[in-house]
Parts: C-alpha cells; structure tokens; sequence
C-alpha cells in the first residue's frame, strides 16, 4: 500500500505549499504587484546561501531567518527605488531581482556550496515526490501519534508556517483592507508606510522561503498568483476572497498530483510527470475557466 | 543644511507659535518634485467654523499642498498646525478624502467597509470591527442616502454616490478639520447639492472644511475663504476679498477669459 507512504505525505506538501503561496498570493494581487513574488523568490537566494554557510543545513530557521532578511532588504531597496528615482514598479523590481540573485550565484560558486542542495532542477522542481512517510501500514495508524515524530519534516514546518501566516493574516486583515484599498488615507490615520510596507513584503517572503524549499519555484510562483488571481473574478468581498484563493489553491494541488501522477499513466505515458508541474498547470487551467465563466457572465447580463 | 541651522530655522524667535485656535496654521510650506517646486513658501491659517475653498490653475500644487500639510509627501521646509499642534499629534481630529485617482476602485470592499475605516482609529490597531462600528458607518450612509447601496462593491456605483462613500467616510470619523481632494470633482448635479449641503452643515456645527474646488463659478456661492494658489500664496482671506480680477488674472497667468472672470467674481 503505497498511498499512504508516498502519495498522502506528498498531496499534505503539496496542499500546504499551495494554501501558504495562495494566502500570501492574496496581499500581490490585490496590490497589483504579482510579479513581486516572483522578484522576492530570487531576491532571498544569497539569503539561503548565507544562512547555509553559517548553518552548515539547507532547512533551518537560521536559513529561513537568512532569507527573511535577504527579502525585505531586496523589498526596501525596491520601495527606495521607487521613491527616489520615481522608477516604476516593475523597473526597480527588475533591477534589484536580477542583481540579488546573480549575487547568491556568485556566494555559491566562491564558497564552494554548489551541488548540495541549489541545483537549478531541485529549485525548479522542487521535491514534493521525495517526502515520504513509512509509518503508516493502515489508515488507523495515521491517527497513531508514535507514528507522528516520524513525519517528513516538511509537512510540520509547511503547517506551521501557514498557521503563523493565517494568524497574521486574521489580525490584520483590516489594515490590509485600509493600505492596499486607500494607502494615503491610511498614512493620514497614522499607519505608517514603511511599516505596512515591510510587514507584507515579509509575510510574502515568509512564504516563498517556506513552499520554495518543499514545492519548488514553479509551484511556488504558480500558487502566489493563480489561485487569488481567480478568487479575484469570482468575488467582490475580501474575506470570500481569501476563501475562495484558498479553495482554488487545495482544489489545483490535488487535482494537479491526481492527474501528474495517475492521470499520465492512463493516457499511456510510461511514468508519472513532474508533480509540482502538473499542479501548476491546472492552477493556470482553473484561472483560464474562470476568466471564460466571468466573460459569460458579463455578456449575458 | 546643518542641523543647527535647521533648528534656527524652525526655533520660536523666527516663528510665531502655532495658533492654538486654527484647525490649519501653515506657514512657510515648500514642496518639490524633483527640482521643481510645487509648492513655494505658502503661509495659510484657516478660520475655525468656515469652509474654504482652495482654488488655483491645474498645477498650481492644490492637491500636493493638502498632501504636504498632512505629511503625504516629502515636504522641504514649512511648520504646520492644527490646533496648536503638530499633525502626528491630533490625526484623531482630522478627516482626508484623497483624490479619485489614489483609491483602488477594483479593490474587493463594499461600500460599508470604507465607510468603516473611518473608524479605524477609535477601533484601535490590530482590533476587530464589532457590530456597533458597522452601525456607526450605516447611519453616517444613511445620512448622505446611500443605506440601499451599503453592501455594493464599491467600484460598481457611480462617481457620485462614490464621492457621497467618500464623505461618510469622513463623517463617521467624527473629525473637527475636513480635509477634502475635490470633493465635487465628476459628481452629478444633486449630488453637489446634498455634499455641498452637509458641508455647510458640518461648517455651521463649528467644523471647518477646506476643500480644493475647480469650478470658479461656484466659489463664491459655497464657500466662506479662499486660498488662491499657483505655486505661492497669491491671495487668502474672505472668498470677496481674497478672488479679484486682479489675482485671478495674477493666479491663471492672464489666461481666464471674460465670461470665465466674471462668473468667478460674481
């Protein structure tokens, strides 16, 4: 029964890679900055790298803490970009992405840590088929809490992750509401710019750094812009927003494993396809049906 | 500049203190984009209880004055009051509505969230919205005829109710000094009634209203001051005084016409 040893532990990584992504996702859509996502997950590699040479491990809270600092230093410089030199947003995002990760290139090559864990296919890909949980013989022995010291790592510190984040996000979504809807309006009622500024930009970051290492980029990107991409066509209220990305984000994780992993074969492919891919696609597929859905809708009103 | 300079600049010998009456004692306020001023050593001190308008050509710095009072953009010289205060130190008592331009209009709130983020203070930060706060933001609707409206998206009304969401907003915030961004920019015909009305009102209750305003013809017949603006002060006071052929003319470079003139002098 390999179900529940293999595909079970990695459908959890997935699902919690994809809700982590999707709740953050929310705050760069709703702010219209989703490329954000994207610069912040090349901005925080010479923070990994860092955090790796001081920790000696690819996944630690000293490598997590490493990246934090990596993107909101990459997300200030940006905002200092901005303001200073009236770029625009996508410019100065460019600029800083593009320097920040060819500097975590150089700390690899000069500090001898290529190969361990940064290869360009585990970063892409990441590794979701991997987690495996030998536990569990029947489902009973899921609910078995011997069994529980034994989980892959990921699965604890993905749920953790999205339960800080979920917290966060639960106390303050009204100051969400207030900068993203009326920014100067909300400076005028004394919510500081920076501090809300640095405060999303690292709870995306949180995020990114967290999934990246499980689910890798694509996944990650996928799931920070696809699922709130599509919650944004099918509601008008915030918190059906925040539900309905996280909803699109668990449906595409299952779906997309169902389908890289048993669909493939069905359709006679001689192997399971890359998970991570298989979810990303059909993330993008249930946004293209929704945008199809929201046009009909329009038209026959 | 060095510090000691700067302090110079800003002690007490070279400032009279910030009047403890005004809602908006301003003086000296300099801002530029870039190396362009567009704001140049405006003095102003508004009246308590008047509304005023404050009026000028496009970018003669009417909205980056109201923006550099209020700390919304970088200003380079200036000290500004309110009630004998600094601004970060009586927020609770002022009310801003932004330019249509600055808000995200396809942003997923219903017209009582915005209302209620006037309250947002009061509520405290990092608080949760408690029924009596949306209570608060329906009758502050209710009071400008836009209870029907209160669960529409706000992108899905029309400019003038969005304008009337707008002075809800500010209404619900229960602020002492309004400050407002054409407030009657793209707003139908009773639309400008009823707002025009509640500011009369709010300015009768001992508020004071100022307002950028880009219909001449109408200056004369709302508001109580002025504050004339192209870069520089031009000309303040009672909107009679303040609005004559000759600082008009000053203030739009010559290039107001006859009838244009006439309707603003009234």
């Amino acid at each position: 029964m390999t179900f529940l040893q293999i595909d079970l532990p990695a459908i959890s990584v997935a699902i919690l890679a994809a809700l982590t992504a999707a709740l953050v996702g929310n705050l760069l859509i709703l702010r219209r900055q989703a490329l954000m996502g994207d610069a912040l997950s090349h901005m925080v590699l010479p923070g990994i790298v860092a955090g790796y040479l001081i920790s000696g491990h690819p996944k630690t809270w000293v490598t997590i803490a490493c990246a934090l600092v990596a993107g909101l230093f990459g997300a200030a410089v940006v905002a200092l970009i901005r303001k200073i030199g009236r770029l625009d947003m996508a410019t100065a995002m460019g600029v800083v992405l593009t320097a920040m990760f060819a500097a975590g290139v150089l700390m690899i090559e000069t500090t001898g840590t290529a190969g361990v864990h940064l290869d360009v296919e585990h970063a892409l890909y990441g590794s979701i088929e991997s987690v495996i949980w030998p536990h569990p013989m029947t489902w009973v022995d899921i609910l078995n809490p011997d069994g529980w010291g034994h989980l892959p790592e990921e699965i604890p510190f993905l749920a953790g992750t999205f339960a800080i984040l979920s917290a966060a996000f639960l106390l303050t979504a009204k100051e969400i509401t207030l900068v993203t809807f009326d920014p100067s309006f909300g400076i005028t009622l004394g919510l500081p710019f920076w501090v809300t500024e640095l405060a999303i930009n690292g709870a995306v970051a949180i995020a990114v750094v967290a999934a990246f290492d499980a689910a890798g980029s694509i996944l990650v990107i996928a799931m920070l812009i696809c699922p709130a991409a599509t919650a944004r066509l099918t509601t008008n209220r915030f918190s059906s927003q925040i539900w309905a990305s996280l909803f699109f984000a668990t449906t595409a994780a299952i779906v997309g494993y169902c389908l890289a992993v048993w669909g493939a074969a069905a359709l006679g492919a001689s192997s399971a396809v890359n998970a991570a891919g298989g979810i990303a696609c059909v993330a993008g597929l249930i946004l293209g049906i929704a945008a199809v859905w929201r046009r009909w809708l329009q038209h026959s009103t | 500049m060095s510090p000691e300079i700067r302090a110079l600049l800003q002690s007490e010998e070279l400032h009279a203190p910030l009047d403890r009456q005004s809602p908006l004692d301003v003086s000296g306020l300099t801002v530029a984009y870039g190396s362009a001023p567009a704001v140049w050593n405006v003095d102003f001190k508004a009246l308590p209880g008047t509304l005023v308008a404050i009026v000028g050509p496009n970018g003669a710095g009417k909205s980056t004055f109201l923006k550099g009072t209020l700390g919304l953009v970088p200003t380079i010289d200036g000290r500004i009051g309110s009630y004998g205060l600094p601004i970060p130190k009586v927020r609770q008592r002022i009310a801003y509505i932004p330019q249509r331009e600055s808000v995200d209009w396809e942003f997923p709130a219903t017209a009582i969230d915005v209302v209620t983020m006037g309250l947002y203070r009061q509520i405290g930060w990092l608080r949760p919205i408690r029924r009596r706060h949306k209570e608060i933001a329906l009758s502050a609707l209710a009071e400008l005829g836009m209870a029907d409206f209160a669960d529409r998206q706000i992108g899905q009304l029309s400019g003038g109710q969005q304008q009337r969401v707008f002075l809800a907003r500010a209404i619900a915030q229960d602020a002492d000094l309004y400050l407002m961004d054409e407030p009657l920019a793209g707003v139908d015909a009773a639309t400008e009634r009823t707002i025009v009305a509640l500011l009369q009102r709010l300015v009768s209750s001992g508020k004071t209203v100022i307002a950028v305003h880009h219909d001449l013809s109408t200056v004369k017949e709302y508001f109580d001051q002025a504050l004339l603006l192209n870069v520089r002060n031009i000309a303040s006071g009672p909107v009679g005084q303040a609005l004559t052929e000759e600082t008009l003319q000053r203030a739009y470079g010559g290039r107001l016409a006859p009838p244009q003139l006439r309707a603003a002098l009234g």
